[in-house]
């Protein structure tokens, strides 16, 4: 059996909001393999953000445990911790927001080599200039400053710093979803590549299905705070099963098409009162009785392919 | 018809201390009441600076020239204080970054409020309980709780949907939207897509789209435009965009799309974006990346086709 790099346990988060809380994380389980990609998916809201920061070991769960490397990252030593976070790194939306604005595009790949006291000046800069080359920002930028670079390539410099330190997993954060399709296309090509050469393992979240089928092997939807479905990437196409899956199926802009009249009816849910019972009851078509009053636990109900509903 | 909006050779220049950026070269397009357009095109093509011309929300160092005829005045020629009647009254933008264009020490509701306040004096009472509707028609669940939220306690796409309700609130006759939708889920954007047909339906609002999304553009908007290096390449209705795309720059994007289900491998467009200090003044800004060029592309401009009343192209190919 492949080799587990992270695991998930139960986690969740809860924010105060006044006097309540918000479950912006509300008990998610899962398993990643090593060398696998997992697209993430799910409404606003849901709470794929946080889970990344979870998993990342940013902010305290309130419950749960996530383990990488077969290591809790909230239970770590400052040595562990240390050594932890070279082998997960995030890339987020916005590559001008991620990237430090003074620095050159050279200082800002090397940032992380320099906190980890990795070689020296000399074989840093022949490290990174071949960090430059593996996602094709020519040497000549080595110097330049991010708002001379257009996004596309200011996110491939992103990249590049989240590659530096060698690590086994990357989260990316809505990587792509402000640069136009060409650069988009030329950046899903790198990661398809970089997994490929690199061994790489990561979880890709994103709005865009067509997007997170093309980098991802598996894919989980989230839908407040919970995971409703996780399967391979062709099963879960092929034969959605979860309601909002298939409703989020339906909604893909299509060139050409049609703005669909969004069948999903009734009001989206909030974390601060969730519904009681299935967090989908109340935009649900096919809803029962039970849904209403008992929250459906994610099963395996196919080989790789569980689903959290009372349907089946 | 009249146009609400006509655009006329705008061109936006910014004098860096490292040199002129020529983000937008000579831009026309006119835009009819009730109509919408999409801007779809390279990232830093000059697609958001276009608009912020419009909205006259660009730093001193900008030189902006041209004409921007709205409801048949030259916006070019107000000053500030006429300017900041049109905004956020007249016309209004949903911008780009979310965050960075919500203050982050105000409550949401406040700050959706605040146009009402200043342009159409409203009570308070009501600007309130039209701030707890909007939020809720924009798909923001416990408005009035949310109401009293900042910003940070909302997640990226709600910060969104917020900045979609601050723009609608005062009914302008003119809605910019700069990448609405990008991070939304599809149900929620197929909902705000939506949500803008309808009030364009009951008030008759023009509106221009910025978008990444082609399959978005093609679906919500009466006309595309193209963009690349500060130009316009093509300008289509969509029918014309979806049945008979002629720019190399258009061929390339469509090319870049993933399709669901479709297990195609994507095509990149080769080379480099244009580097708007360097840009020369003559020749086609794609030229360099263009896997038809002629020698004449990069040497004298692109000549204007126009195939219909409506589609136009700038390329030699067609000439
Ligand atoms: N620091 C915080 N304090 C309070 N609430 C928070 C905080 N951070 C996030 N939330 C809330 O947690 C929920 C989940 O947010 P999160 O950012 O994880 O969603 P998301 O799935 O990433 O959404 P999007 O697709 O819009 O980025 C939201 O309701 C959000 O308002
Ligand atoms: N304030 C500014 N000062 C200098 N240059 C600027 C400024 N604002 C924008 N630019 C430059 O103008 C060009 C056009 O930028 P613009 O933001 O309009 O691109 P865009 O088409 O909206 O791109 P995207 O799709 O990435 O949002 C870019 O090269 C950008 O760096
Ligand atoms: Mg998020
Ligand atoms: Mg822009």
């Amino acid at each position: 059996m492949a080799e587990i790099i992270l695991q998930v346990e139960n986690v969740k988060k809860y924010f105060k909001v006044g006097k309540k809380d918000l479950k912006a994380v509300d008990g998610v389980s899962f398993n990643l393999e090593k060398h696998r990609s997992l697209g993430i998916v799910g409404e606003s809201g849901s709470g794929k953000s946080t889970l990344a920061r979870l998993i990342l070991g940013l902010i305290p769960p309130t419950e749960g445990d996530v383990k990488l490397l077969g290591k809790s990252v909230f239970k770590v030593t400052k040595s562990e911790n240390y050594h932890l976070r070279r082998q997960v790194q995030m890339v987020f939306q916005n590559p001008y927001l991620s990237l430090f604005p003074h620095m050159t595009i050279g200082k800002n790949i090397e940032e992380p080599l320099r906190l980890h006291n990795i070689g020296t000046k000399q074989t840093r800069k022949s490290i990174v200039l071949n960090l430059m080359e593996q996602v094709g920002i020519p040497h000549y930028y080595y110097n330049s400053f991010p708002h001379e670079l257009s996004g596309g390539q200011q996110q491939r410099v992103a990249i590049a710093r989240a590659l530096a330190l060698e690590p086994q997993l990357i989260i990316f954060d809505e990587p792509v979803s402000s640069l136009d399709v060409s650069i988009q296309a030329q950046i899903l090509n790198l990661l398809l590549e970089l997994k490929k050469e690199k061994n790489l393992s990561y979880i890709f979240i994103a709005h865009d299905l067509a997007v997170v089928e093309y980098v991802s092997d598996l894919i989980a939807v989230m839908y407040l705070g919970v995971l409703v479905e996780f399967a391979q990437t062709e099963d879960l196409l092929n034969e959605p099963l979860h309601p909002y899956t298939q409703t989020l199926l339906k909604s893909v802009p299509v060139i050409g098409g049609e703005i669909l009249n969004i069948t999903i009816s009734g009001e989206i849910p909030s974390p601060l009162n969730p519904p009681s019972g299935c967090p989908f009851h109340p935009r649900c078509s096919y809803k029962k009785e039970i849904c209403t009053k008992e929250k459906p636990i994610l099963k395996e109900i196919k080989e790789g392919h569980s689903i959290a509903c009372h349907l089946y | 018809m009249e146009y609400l909006l006509e655009i006329k050779n705008l061109k936006t220049h910014f004098n860096t201390k490292e040199g002129i950026v020529k983000a937008v070269n000579g831009i026309s397009y006119g835009l009819k009441k009730g109509e919408t357009v999409s801007i779809v095109g390279e990232s830093g093509s000059g697609k958001s600076v276009s608009v912020l011309s419009i909205m006259r929300l660009l730093p001193p160092y900008a030189k902006i020239n041209g004409e921007i005829i709205f409801k048949g005045e030259n916006l070019l020629t107000y000053d500030d204080k006429k300017m900041r009647k049109i905004r956020g009254n007249n016309i209004s933008m949903i911008f780009q970054d979310p965050m960075s264009s919500l203050n982050p020490t105000i409550k949401i509701g406040q700050q959706i409020m605040e146009p009402l306040l200043w342009h159409h004096k409203v009570s308070k009472n009501e600007a309130r309980h039209k701030t707890i509707q909007i939020l809720t028609e924009v798909g923001i669940p416990s408005a009035k709780e949310r109401f009293h939220q900042y910003p940070f306690e909302f997640s990226g796409g709600m910060r969104q949907r917020v900045m979609i309700a601050m723009a609608l609130i005062s009914e302008p006759d003119l809605l910019i939207a700069d990448e609405p939708t990008t991070s939304l889920d599809v149900t929620v954007q197929a909902q705000i897509l939506q949500l803008i047909r309808k009030i364009q339906e009951k008030r008759g609002t023009s509106v221009i789209l910025i978008t990444h999304n082609l399959a978005v553009a093609t679906m919500v908007s009466d006309y595309i435009i193209v963009m690349y290096g500060g130009r316009i390449v093509e300008k289509a209705t969509t029918e014309e965009f979806l049945k008979k795309p002629l720019h190399p720059y258009t061929l390339g994007l469509l090319n870049s799309i993933p399709i669901l289900k479709s297990k195609k491998s994507l095509n990149t467009i080769p080379g480099q974006p244009p580097n708007l200090r360097e840009l020369e003044e003559v020749g086609c800004p794609f030229a360099k990346r263009c896997g038809k060029k002629m020698s004449r592309c990069e040497e004298e401009n692109p000549p204007r086709i126009e195939l219909s009343d409506t589609h136009i192209v700038y390329c030699w190919l067609y000439e």
